[in-house]
Parts: C-alpha cells; sequence; structure tokens
C-alpha cells in the first residue's frame, strides 16, 4: 500500500508539475523517481548481505511463563538496514504446525558488529519446542521495496520444562525398596554414624551445628563442617511406559508434568530415582540417574529428544527388567510403584491432582 | 483441601515483542517509553525543515511581510523546540504543561472572541488584512502542537505525508510556484521521517533492538545523500531534458483524456462545445464524419458547429438571438444563411423564420420567448395560454403531466386546428420534438433549462417555406460555378453537433444527430457583395423599410448583443487595448494579428491553466502558448474590446488537400464527386465579425504551421495587413512561433545555460556539503581497524601536502628527524620509535606487530595530522580535512 501511495504521489507530482510547468517539481518528481530505482537496487544488494539467525544461548525455559529468546543480526554490509522482517516459527517437535510471526528490527552495519534483538514467548505445554527462523525480508530506506530471503539454518531447540511442584508422598521406610547398587554421593545430611568422614570443607549457610568437627574447629578458630560418604536408603526406578499411545504434545505435556513432579519431590526426600524410557532413534530404552535438581535438568534435553512411539512389545522387549519393584507413569498417566496403583491422573486437572493428592508409596 | 485454580491451557506458542508477565502499571510505563521517539536530534531537525517549508509554502500565497514571516519562523521553531524537549527529556511533565497553555490559550481566546469574529467577516468580506498577533500565536501553536502530536506522539507520518504530497501536487494547479527551499525542506520532512519511522516507529511487530540505536541516524543520512545524489543529476536531466519529459507528461495526459472520452461516450473534441480548454489539446485522429462534395473547393471550407456569444468564466455561452418587432418587420440572426434576412409573412406576421444554434427550417416566435426569459415558470403557463389567445392560435394547455420521456422533462398537450407547428427543446442546446396541428399533440418543456436558455415554441408557416426556397439559393442550383453542395455523414455510431457550412441551405435529411446524413447547398460566392446584395433585395420587404435599414437595425441589435467583455478578469489585456487607440476595422485586425503573434506561439501542449486565472490572461501573458480555440477566444474578446461586435465559433475546418475521389460504388448518390473523411484533429476555432452586406464571417486568426497569419475577409488581405503593419512600425515576432503542434517551444525556457551551470555548481557544492562529512565519519570509523603501514601512508601523505618533504634524503632516520622538526607535538623519541615499528612492520610476516605498537603508529598520526591541520592555511585546511588526509 505504501508502494501504491508513493507511486501515485510521485506520478501525481510529476503529471501536475508538467502539466502546470513547475520545473522545481518536475525536478522534485524526475529524483523521486530515481531514488525508487535506486531503493530496488539497494534493497536487493542489502538482502544478500543480512543473515539473521537464533545464536546459542540458554534454551531451557519453563511452561507457561514469559521467557526471552536473542535474536542476531549480522550485516556483511557496511550500510546498516533500516528494517527487515524474520519470519519466526515457533512449533512443538510433535506438532506439524506451530506459530508464526513476523518481527521487524533493524540492523547496524558490519563495522558496527552484529545486532542483538529479542522478542519473548510463552509456551503452553511441555515439550520441545523448535524455533526457525525460516524467511527474512529486507526493506530499503524508503520502504518502497522490500526483498525476502529463505533461510536455512539449522533449529534451535528449547526445551520447556515444567514448574516446580511439591508433591504430598508418604516415601516407605528406609532400605525397604533398595534393589541397586548403592549409589555413592556425598551428602551431609544423615549424620549417620555408619558413614564414613569423606571430607571437611569450610562451614556454609545451611550447614547442621551438628556437623561441625569440633576438634578442627577448635585447632584452626574457623568452623569446619564434616561430609560423610552416605549410603542412600532411595533409589528408584522409574519407568515411562509410552507403548501403545499417540504421543502428542499434550499427552507428552501431560507426562513430563507427572514425571517432573515425583522426580522433583523423590529428589527433595533423598531419593536417587533411575529414570528409563524408551527412544526409538536408538532402538531401546535410554537411562539416566537423578539425583537432584542439576542432574534433573540435565537430562531434559535427551528426554525430549527421544521418540517415544513405541508398541507394548516393543516396549516389552527393550525394557528388559520386569521387576515388579519399579515405578512407572504410563501413556494412561497412571503411576504405579511396584504393583501399587498409586494413583490415575487427570490430563486436564494435572496441576491439581500433583498438588492437592497425598500420594501414598507405603505397602 | 487447598483449592488451586487451574491455569487453563492456552493452545498454541504466544510470541510477543515486549514483556507480558509485569503488573500493568509497568507495562503502560514499558510502552510508555517504547513509544517515545529516539533523543534524535534529526528527528528535530526534520520536523522543523517541514514545519518551515510548510510555512514558506503557505507564506507564497499569502505574502506576509519578511520581519513578520520570520518572527512567526522563529516563534512556531522556538515552540516546536520546547514540545521536543519537553516530550523527550520530561515526559511525565509533558501533559501537565501542554494541557495548562492550551487551555490558556483557549481562554484567552474566548475573551477576545470579537476580534476573532472580526478577522472572520474580513476574511469572507474580502476585507482581509491580517490576523491579530493573538490570533496568529494561538493558531501557529494549535498547528504545531497537532503536527507534533501527529509526528512525535501518535507517531503516525502518513497524514502529514499526504499533506504534504497535496501541497506539493496541488499547488502547480493553482500556480503557487514553490521556492526550491521550500521544495527541498518539505520533501527532506516527508522523506526523512518516513526513514526514521522505519527504523525506530513502535509497532507490536518491532523487535527489541540492544545495540546500535544510531542505525536510524545513518540510515537517515544515507536516505539523504541518496536523495542528494539523485537530485543532481535529476536537476540536470530535467534541464537538458525538459522538453522530452514534458512530452512524456503530455502523452500521458493524452491517454487520461482518451481514456475519459472512451468512458463518458465523448465523440468530438472538447473545443467544440464553447469552453475555451484549459488543458491540451489532444486528439485521437479518429473519424467523426465524412463529408461527400460536388465539387471540389480552393480555400478551406468551415463548417460551423457552435456559435459562443458571451465569454464568462472560460466557456462561451451559446448564441441565442432574438430580436425586437420594428413596424412589422423582424430581423433574425440567421446563422446558417447570414447574411440573409427574410421578411414576415404577410399572411403570418407575427412569425418570422428564425435559426438558432443552425437549425434550419424553424421559425421562431419572439414574443413567446421573450416572455418566457422574462417570466418564472410559476406563470409560464398562463403566459402560454395567453400568447395562444392573443394570436388566436387554436390551442389549449389540457394537462401538465411528468413524462418519462424525454428525461427530465414535464408535458404539456396542445389542440391546434391551425398550421401550426411547436418545437421544445429538452436539452439546452439541441431540439427534439416537432409536431403538426393536425392532431393533439404533446410538447416537452424542459423547465430546468429555461432561466439560461428559453425553450422555444416555434411555428411554421407553409407559405415562408415557399419563399425561402423561392428566394433562397435553390437546391437546383449546385451545378453553377458558385453553388457547391456537401452531405456531412457521421461516423457509425457517434453523434456529432450539427455542422453546417457558411452560406448554406439545408437541402435534404435531418438535422437530429439520429439520422445518417444530411446536405446542404452552399454559395462559394463567398466575398462577392453583389452576389449578396442581390440576393438580399430581391425579397419584398414588407413596410416601409429597406434593406438598407434593415441591416442598420440588425447592427444596432448586435452591438449591444455582442460586445460583452469580463474586463474584470482580464486586466491586463483591458489595459493593452485601452492604450492602443484604433477604431478602422483593418487595423483592428491587424493589430489584434500582431497582438496575438508577439505574445504567443502556437503549441497544442501548452499545459494546464491555472484554476485561479482566466485562460486569456494566462495564454497571452503568461503562459504564451496556446491554440485554436485561445487564440479565437483572445481575438473575439480584442475585437469587443475595440467595439466591433465578434463571436468566437467552433467546428472543423476541411483543406481541399484531403478530399479524395469519391468511390462510386459506394455513394449512395452519384453527385458527389469528392469525399473528405474527417477526424477531430480537424476540429477548429474561429472569429466571425460582421460585415455590411456579408453577414457575419469568418476571420481565421490562429497562425498556419509555418507561423504566418492568413486572415482574410472582404476588404482585407495580407497586402492589407503588410501596409497597416508598416504604418504603425509593427513587426511580427518570427522566432516566437513553433512550426509543430507536437513540439514544445524551447524558447520560452526560463533557464538560461549559464544559470544552469551556476545552479549545479552550487547543487555539487551543496551535495559536498552533505556527502563529505559522512565520508569523513566513516573513513575515521575504518582508521581504527587499519593496519601501520597504511597508518604511516596517510601521515606522509599529511606531511606531503603540507610540503614538509621537500628535504627528505630518503632514509629512515632522516624522516623521523623531519618528522619531529615539522610537528613539534612529536618527540625525537617517538618519531625513533615510530620508525622502528615501521621497519618492523615491513620486515615481519603479515604486518604483525604489537596492539600496543599499532595503537602508539594511531596516535602519533592523529597527534600529527592535528597539528599539522590547526596550521595550515584556511583555504587548505577543508581539502586536507575532507579529501587527502582525513582528520
Amino acid at each position: 500500500m505504501r508502494k501504491l501511495a508513493a507511486f501515485i504521489i510521485i506520478f501525481a507530482i510529476w503529471y501536475f508539475a508538467g502539466m502546470n510547468f513547475q520545473p522545481n517539481l518536475l525536478t522534485v518528481s524526475v529524483c523521486l523517481a530515481a531514488v525508487v530505482i535506486i531503493s530496488f537496487i539497494f534493497s536487493r544488494i542489502i538482502r544478500n548481505k543480512l543473515d539473521v539467525y537464533i545464536p546459542p544461548q540458554e534454551n531451557l525455559a519453563y511452561k507457561n511463563t514469559e521467557n526471552s529468546l536473542k535474536l542476531t543480526a549480522e550485516n556483511k554490509s557496511s550500510f546498516p538496514v533500516n528494517r527487515f522482517a524474520a519470519k519466526i516459527e515457533m512449533k512443538y517437535k510433535t506438532d506439524s504446525k506451530g506459530t508464526i510471526k513476523k518481527l521487524s528490527g533493524s540492523a547496524a552495519g558490519k563495522n558496527d558488529g552484529n545486532t542483538e534483538a529479542e522478542f519473548y514467548f510463552s509456551a503452553p505445554y511441555c515439550g520441545l519446542i523448535e524455533a526457525n527462523i525460516k524467511k527474512i525480508r529486507v526493506y530499503d530506506y524508503f520502504g518502497f521495496f522490500s526483498n525476502s530471503k529463505k533461510l536455512r539454518h539449522e533449529k534451535h531447540d528449547i526445551f520447556i520444562v515444567p514448574q516446580t511442584k511439591d508433591m504430598k508422598i508418604l516415601m516407605p521406610p528406609y532400605g525397604t525398596y533398595t534393589s541397586h547398587p548403592v549409589a555413592d554421593s556425598s551428602s551431609n545430611s544423615s549424620g549417620d554414624d555408619h558413614s564414613e568422614i569423606r571430607l571437611l570443607r569450610e562451614y556454609r549457610d545451611g550447614d547442621l551445628i551438628r556437623h561441625i568437627h569440633k576438634n578442627m574447629t577448635a585447632k584452626t578458630q574457623k568452623l569446619w563442617i564434616k561430609e560423610y560418604n552416605k549410603e542412600n536408603d532411595y533409589i528408584f526406578d522409574l519407568i515411562l511406559n509410552t507403548s501403545d499411545a499417540a504421543i502428542t504434545t499434550e499427552l507428552l505435556d501431560s507426562l513430563y508434568e507427572i514425571v517432573f513432579a515425583v522426580l522433583g519431590t523423590l529428589i527433595k526426600n533423598e531419593v536417587t530415582v533411575k529414570l528409563h524410557w524408551y527412544d526409538k532413534n536408538v532402538n531401546g530404552m535410554r537411562n539416566a540417574d537423578i539425583s537432584d535438581q542439576e542432574t534433573l535438568l540435565k537430562i531434559v534435553p535427551d528426554l525430549y529428544r527421544s521418540d517415544m512411539n513405541c508398541t507394548a512389545d516393543e516396549f516389552y522387549y527393550a525394557s528388559g527388567n520386569h521387576d515388579n519393584e519399579n515405578m512407572m507413569i504410563n501413556s494412561k498417566l497412571e503411576w504405579y510403584f511396584g504393583k501399587k496403583h498409586i494413583y490415575s491422573f487427570n490430563k486436564d486437572n494435572i496441576e491439581n491432582d500433583l498438588i492437592c493428592n497425598v500420594f501414598d508409596l507405603r505397602r | 483441601m487447598i483449592r488451586i485454580k487451574s491455569i487453563r491451557k492456552t493452545k498454541s506458542i504466544k510470541i510477543h515483542t515486549v514483556r507480558t508477565d509485569i503488573s500493568r502499571k509497568e507495562r503502560s510505563k514499558q510502552e510508555r517509553m517504547r513509544k517515545l521517539p529516539d533523543k534524535n536530534p534529526l528527528l528535530l531537525i526534520l520536523y522543523l525543515a517541514g514545519i518551515i517549508g510548510i510555512m514558506t509554502a503557505a507564506n507564497t500565497v499569502l505574502n506576509i511581510e519578511n520581519e513578520y514571516f520570520v518572527a512567526a519562523v522563529i516563534f512556531v521553531a522556538v515552540i516546536s523546540t520546547l514540545l521536543w524537549y519537553v516530550y523527550l527529556y520530561h515526559n511525565k511533565y509533558f501533559n501537565y504543561i501542554v494541557i495548562p497553555v492550551s487551555a490558556l490559550l483557549i481562554i484567552l481566546i474566548f475573551f477576545n472572541i470579537n476580534s476573532v469574529m472580526e478577522n472572520m467577516q474580513s476574511l469572507y468580506s474580502g476585507s482581509f488584512t491580517g490576523l491579530s498577533p493573538l490570533i496568529t500565536i494561538v493558531i501557529s501553536y494549535m498547528c504545531v502542537l497537532l503536527i507534533f502530536t501527529l509526528e512525535f506522539i501518535s507517531r503516525n507520518h502518513s497524514v502529514m505525508f499526504l499533506i504534504c504530497a497535496a501541497i506539493l501536487t496541488f499547488g502547480p494547479i493553482f500556480q503557487i510556484n514553490f521556492s526550491p527551499l521550500t521544495v527541498i525542506l518539505i520533501t527532506a520532512f516527508q522523506f526523512g521521517f518516513i526513514v526514521l519511522n522505519m527504523n525506530s516507529a513502535p509497532s507490536k511487530k518491532s523487535l527489541i533492538v540492544k545495540k546500535h540505536r544510531k542505525t536510524g541516524f545513518l540510515c537517515t543520512i544515507i536516505a539523504a545523500v541518496t536523495i542528494t545524489l539523485c537530485f543532481l543529476p535529476s536537476f540536470v536531466i530535467e534541464n537538458i531534458y525538459e522538453n522530452d519529459i514534458l512530452s512524456h507528461v503530455y502523452f500521458v495526459d493524452g491517454i487520461i483524456q482518451n481514456i475519459g472520452k472512451y468512458f463518458s461516450n465523448r465523440t468530438e473534441n472538447n473545443i467544440i462545445d464553447g469552453s475555451v480548454s484549459r488543458g491540451n489539446l489532444n486528439s485521437s485522429g479518429d473519424k467523426i464524419f465524412s463529408a461527400d462534395l460536388v465539387n471540389a473547393f480552393d480555400k478551406n471550407l468551415y463548417l460551423k458547429a457552435f456559435t459562443g456569444k458571451n465569454y464568462n468564466g472560460n466557456k462561451w455561452n451559446n448564441s441565442l438571438e432574438y430580436f425586437t418587432e420594428d413596424n412589422g418587420l423582424y430581423l433574425f440572426d440567421n446563422t446558417l444563411y447570414s447574411p440573409k434576412f427574410y421578411p414576415s409573412s404577410s399572411n403570418d406576421p407575427d412569425f418570422y423564420m428564425y435559426n438558432s444554434n443552425h437549425r434550419p427550417q424553424y421559425y421562431y416566435r419572439e414574443h413567446f420567448v421573450n416572455n418566457i426569459i422574462q417570466n418564472s415558470i410559476n406563470n409560464f403557463f398562463t403566459k402560454l395560454d395567453n400568447i395562444f389567445k392573443e394570436h388566436e392560435i387554436d390551442a389549449e394547455i389540457i394537462s401538465v403531466t411528468n413524462s418519462t420521456t424525454p428525461e427530465s422533462s414535464q408535458s404539456i398537450t396542445v389542440y391546434g386546428t391551425n398550421d401550426f407547428w411547436a418545437i421544445i427543446s429538452y436539452k439546452e442546446e439541441s431540439i427534439v420534438y416537432s409536431v403538426n396541428q393536425q392532431e393533439a399533440v404533446t410538447l416537452y418543456l424542459n423547465f430546468g433549462s429555461i432561466p439560461n436558455y428559453p425553450s422555444k415554441l416555434l411555428t411554421r408557416s407553409s407559405d415562408v417555406v415557399n419563399s425561402i426556397y423561392s428566394d433562397g439559393i435553390s437546391t437546383e442550383s449546385y451545378a453553377d460555378n458558385n453553388v457547391n453542395r456537401i452531405r456531412i455523414t457521421p461516423e457509425r455510431n457517434k453523434s456529432i453537433n450539427v455542422l453546417v457550412p457558411y452560406y448554406s441551405e439545408k437541402d435534404e435529411g435531418d438535422i437530429a444527430p439520429a439520422i445518417p446524413s444530411v446536405s446542404f447547398s452552399y454559395d462559394t460566392s463567398f466575398g462577392n457583395t453583389e452576389t449578396a446584395r442581390q440576393l438580399y433585395a430581391a425579397n419584398k420587404w414588407e413596410g416601409s423599410k429597406t434593406y438598407e435599414d434593415f441591416i442598420d437595425d440588425y447592427m444596432s441589435e448586435i452591438k449591444n448583443e455582442y460586445t460583452y467583455v469580463p474586463y474584470q478578469n482580464m486586466p491586463q489585456l483591458t489595459r493593452l487595448c485601452s492604450e492602443t487607440k484604433l477604431t478602422e476595422l483593418n487595423e483592428i485586425t491587424t493589430f489584434i494579428l500582431y497582438t496575438l503573434q508577439t505574445h504567443a506561439s502556437y503549441s497544442t501542449t501548452p499545459g494546464n491553466v491555472p484554476y485561479n486565472k482566466d485562460t486569456v490572461e494566462y495564454f497571452l501573458f503568461e503562459n504564451h502558448k496556446g491554440y485554436c480555440v485561445h487564440y479565437a477566444t483572445a481575438a473575439a474578446l480584442m475585437y469587443r474590446m475595440f467595439g466591433i461586435p465578434s463571436r468566437y465559433v467552433t467546428g472543423y475546418t476541411i483543406s481541399n488537400d484531403i478530399l479524395k475521389a469519391s468511390d462510386s460504388t459506394n455513394s449512395t448518390s452519384s453527385d458527389y464527386k469528392y469525399r473528405a473523411d474527417v477526424t477531430d484533429k480537424m476540429a477548429h476555432a474561429w472569429v466571425e465579425i460582421f460585415l455590411k452586406d456579408y453577414g457575419w464571417v469568418p476571420v481565421e486568426v490562429t497562425p498556419n504551421t509555418n507561423g504566418d497569419m492568413t486572415a482574410e475577409y472582404p476588404g482585407y488581405d495580407r497586402s492589407e495587413m503588410n501596409r497597416i503593419m508598416e504604418k504603425y512600425d509593427w513587426h511580427f515576432n518570427k522566432h516566437n512561433v513553433t512550426d509543430s503542434d507536437d513540439q514544445i517551444d524551447a524558447a520560452n525556457s526560463e533557464i538560461s545555460p549559464t544559470q544552469i551551470m551556476l545552479i549545479i555548481f552550487f547543487s555539487l557544492i551543496f551535495a559536498s556539503i552533505i556527502f563529505l562529512p559522512v565520508r569523513l565519519m566513516f573513513v575515521l570509523r575504518k582508521q581504527n581497524s587499519i593496519g601501520c603501514r597504511k597508518l604511516f601512508d596517510k601521515l606522509i601523505r599529511c606531511l606531503h601536502y603540507c610540503g614538509l618533504l621537500t628535504g627528505l634524503n630518503g632514509s629512515e632516520e632522516h624522516f623521523a628527524e623531519v618528522l619531529c622538526h615539522a610537528v613539534p607535538a612529536v618527540s625525537s623519541s617517538d618519531s625513533v620509535r615510530l620508525v622502528e615499528i615501521l621497519q618492523k612492520v615491513n620486515f615481519s610476516e603479515n604486518e604483525f606487530v604489537e596492539t600496543e605498537e599499532r595503537d602508539f603508529v594511531q596516535k602519533i598520526y592523529e597527534k600529527s595530522a592535528k597539528y599539522l591541520y590547526k596550521n595550515l592555511k584556511w583555504y587548505k585546511k577543508p581539502i586536507f580535512r575532507y579529501i587527502k588526509c582525513f582528520c
């Protein structure tokens, strides 16, 4: 529209200036016509020189919160780009279509380095979002012309995780469910007499007073804390059974909500969880030990990138260990511990289910 | 159990350019800050350019005195700057300042409402001398605030862009000549804001760009340089190829007009309808009609279509003549049969033959029409009834009914028993209905046309009809040398005006456009006094009046009818004619031809006439270009200014060179031996003056293709013209005449080559003023990344330009000495180190040096350049800074 209006105005100035013999305005109209031609050429030149991509950055984001994503506009030309519009597509890996939005910005010339821009997004589901800049459109300085260019950058993965939820889980007594070799991890929480002191370290806020090494503290006039080599009593196997279900974004969202809530709560209860899930890419099960929040977040890329589609048979043969003592969450959103059915979650009200219920893991 | 409201899932990923997970207050604050324009001084400069540009454009019309105008510009600039400063730097106080000030000014206006009203009244009455200071201040402030709101607060440039475009576009239509400064300021404002708004205007799609806020500034600079660089060649191109550019404009204008003609279904050229065209003459070359002739002819054949009576508002009114009764004799203006005068029939003294608008064979009843004109529509029917009774016409008005045919008219039904004909016009210039009395008839009256164009009740007496054919030119006499016969056949599906040759009678067919063809016999002995005199003398004149009396009466009548001039619209032409004291017709004709020849040149592409100008004044005294309608209008009015009755006539001119032998197989009558295909290019306008014994004779006032005036009429020819020219020492200005219709008159170019060169020179300086600092900026930025060797080269160049390397022997050690000697700011140790670094650079691979060493070289270079620049002579400084050494 702007282009059409500009053409009409230039034509009108040229026509009326000519018909009424106004040399000044005739010159202006000729000048503007030349500007239009140059703008056209210019828009093609700067289009070829501009590249917009999503740089490597923190790719973990929380569900239903506003997250930012940075863009980098790399202009190889000395001339700055007054305006470009980037067509950004964000879609869940399991969806065929996503959200496409055109965003505009400007880019400095190459002497000023790359231009950084950012935008915000909020994701309604947990899962893997693939962000991609499909196309850019570069405008000339007057906005007469624009030229688009398709970009073929690799998709940028964003992992949407659920927000932390505290479940009320009634844990079974110590030693009851240790079916695996003991995981060796440092802890100072137990204060168990049977544990050996692994190391001494300086006191930090939050350390228990009873762990203070009195002799050393007296000698050095500094507070020293004893750290013990602890035997973890709780080691659970948590199996994600995604067999015989169409893996959709909504299903994965529900599963992740449950899994993260369960894992998060178990971790807080000093439980080490061995998570098992099926990945079609490796044609078998994948495993990960999760003992704290850090390791929980570390497994997210592997978990999210896995293709969990499988039949019941595939899952059966792949999982191998059919120990009934395992904890399992299946695609019907049912939670089993051993043979005991703990809870069936309602996918429409998962958050309430997770927060408001008390889950009894005791036999 | 604690109930937590579940979060409703949205089904798609939401992408925003601003944070939405913040409080409303915080968000509105962010939005407000986001909408604030950059604190870019360029915005203010462009804004001021726009405001001042609009003010200078307005001043082109208002012509305010310089001191007041400068004061107003300063006031507006100060107000604008203050608004800008407060809005950008103290945004939260903006409303607290602007609203009270605006309210205060409105209150002041309210208390001075009388002054405002007086100003308004003076503006309305035309006695406007200027606004009072208070109103000027308030209006200026309000305008500035409005534009500021549009540009900075709402960030909507489109309104002002369109206003500026309208100023630039419509200015020429009203012949407002904007100065180059105005055009440059307005254009800079128009396009500068586009560039800046594109870069920084907030929108829902705008990304937050974290770095390089100066991108907008650079883009604007580049855009300005682009426009400037385009302007220079455009200026040269416009001056060199102005004629070509104008011819393209006119070509486009022709296309537009022809498209309009196509859609409006208008066949003929617009010069035929009496309007004096305000634009170019765009003829399509389409065939309008064919003219079949019995005999060939020598001189041009004039076919009349329109006769103009009064000129007003760049248009000629159609001539509708009627004259007063005098002792039973009636004069009538017979356009077609000019100069024939027919006595009224003794059997029917109240009726006489009249031919209005070249429509023959109708009889005009003068009293009736006069009454229609003089009385309102309300008593029209009473008058009509009275007229019927007065003249014992056995007719009565039965009813007045709405009728759908013809459109926009009403009908009356008239019964008549006498030999009674009636014709009523339903359009302004055409007659559509004629009836005989044998049965009840319906007359269609166009009431809407009565005030200007009286509806005509036209009656006919068969006796008078007979007398026409018995006394006039015999239809059988066309074989005579003096009589020719023409048949006009309109092109299929084309309606044309009725076209009639001079000295003619209608032979056959009808004049209505729907009729395929009409033929006339016309007297070719134009200019033969005896023929005309004998013809009139043969008539039987009623009463005691003789032919001479008749002529005298007529001439005294036309002096009242055909001498109207709207003097108030054409002061220059009035002054020209009033300063020339001439009384003799031939001298007046020569003076008119001389004036036309010296003041104008023929061109079918004179361009548009501004709407606030009279066409004739603009043609003769400003544009000096025009074509036949302009020549004929000017000539007709000049004749009238000298007291000579004259008429403006349009029609077609057929020259004998387009005659070709008629194709006998296609011809319906073997009598017609010649045929001319007449196109709209042959449409023409000329002047008629009344000569005793000759009647209305055409005078050709438009120069021919050689630029020669060829006006002739009985008693006036070229030799007479030359005699009078010599007598008054008048000389035609030949060079002022173009040879071709399609050529633009280059001689009228107002800019000489010297001026062009000067303008180019100053434009280059102006461009340099913009271009060189920008280039310097880029070079200085690049300087931070160039290597030691290039820096050293630049240093050598600086020293060489300042003439300080004349004694250098070429050794590196000597260079160090020369440098510290030439630039005291550089110590000898620094000079030595510089040379060492350069040696290292020269002998190392890839010019490798430490960063600190490179910085040292740059520091030495900058220090030296600054010192040298400071100590240079003033005229060397610009070249040193912007071209040679860049410091």
